[in-house]
């Protein structure tokens, strides 16, 4: 089905135009989603939420983005969204626990599920790295390294210039290395 | 013998190639997340996210009855208060009228009245 025909039978709520855009966009959805929140199960509830959000608010789409990247900017903000309620919720836990242990806000260890056998360990030190990186690095580096978008998709997505994505890249490279080398210099 | 600078030599040679393998493993591990599969969403999720859909218009429904439900009270009440607002004054108006006729009839006749008394 062609995207403007897609898009009138959304907004006319078609069942069959909704579930064509669910078939058709689900697994990239569903994949970005587990790349920016690093959670096999809230990936799946978040995915749903994404495609409810749509349904809800399709009359509000100006088609001054193609329909893809609107659909992967809901998926980003609300991955993002997550991300940030984890993290207040850590804070409050850390801070109630104040005058107990003190204990270091740990990142749970992540086995994203696409990730080949023998580059598991790997990445999960990578992806516990990535988790520390400030949004706006970790989305563009999700995005282009983990979800392979284009430069242009990114800074659709994000609504940023290519440059300011190429910019992102840099430093969040940059952190990474980082992270990498006080990781590995004890080890080797 | 020429050893001088042999020992730092020697630890020079060392540092660079745990440097090297330093790299070599920031490498590997940078590049761990490139390439990755692309993982399949649950086949049921159109019929998931069509239930949940429904859900959340099941849910608002309730909440617009009782809304109307509130409105509709609160309309009658103040039906209700105007109308006894209204009596009220159409009442006490009928009294004064009641006792301006006995208090002239009562003058007339020179009778007393309780109303004669009072005013």
């Amino acid at each position: 089905m062609e995207e403007n025909v897609l898009i009138n039978g959304l907004k006319k709520r078609d069942k069959d135009s909704f579930e064509e855009l669910v078939n058709l966009y689900k697994d990239r959805i569903y994949n970005v989603t587990i790349g920016m929140i690093q959670n096999v199960e809230d990936a799946e509830d978040l995915t749903q939420e994404v495609f409810v959000e749509v349904f809800n608010s399709i009359g509000d789409f100006r088609e001054d983005s193609s329909l893809n990247t609107w659909l992967y900017r809901i998926a980003v903000n609300k991955s993002l969204e997550l991300i940030r309620k984890r993290s207040r919720k850590k804070r409050f836990g850390f801070m109630t626990s104040i005058f107990a242990e003190t204990k270091e806000m740990q990142i749970p260890d992540f086995e994203h599920p696409g990730v080949k056998l023998e580059n598991k360990e790997r990445a999960a030190v990578m992806f516990k790295a990535i988790a520390k990186l400030p949004e706006t690095q970790r989305t563009a580096f999700t995005l282009s390294k983990v979800e392979e978008f284009s430069y242009k998709e990114i800074s659709e997505i994000m609504k940023v210039s290519v440059a300011s994505v190429e910019s992102l890249l840099f430093r969040a490279k940059a952190n990474l290395k980082k992270y990498l080398e006080n990781y590995y210099f004890d080890k080797i | 013998m020429k050893r001088v600078g042999g020992g730092n030599n020697f630890l020079l040679k060392k540092e660079k190639s745990m440097s090297k393998n330093l790299q070599e493993e920031i490498d590997k591990t940078m590049q761990s997340v490139e390439g990755l599969e692309q993982v399949k969403a649950n086949p049921y999720m159109f019929q998931r996210v069509h239930a949940r859909i429904e859900e959340e218009a099941n849910e608002r429904l309730p909440i617009l009855r009782v809304n109307y439900v509130v409105a509709l009270l609160i309309i009658v009440l103040l039906n209700v208060l105007t109308l006894a607002y209204f009596y009220k004054d159409a009442s006490s108006v009928k009294n004064s009228v009641k006792s301006e006729s006995i208090q002239s009839i009562s003058k007339e006749y020179n009778i007393n009245t309780v109303y004669n008394i009072i005013y």
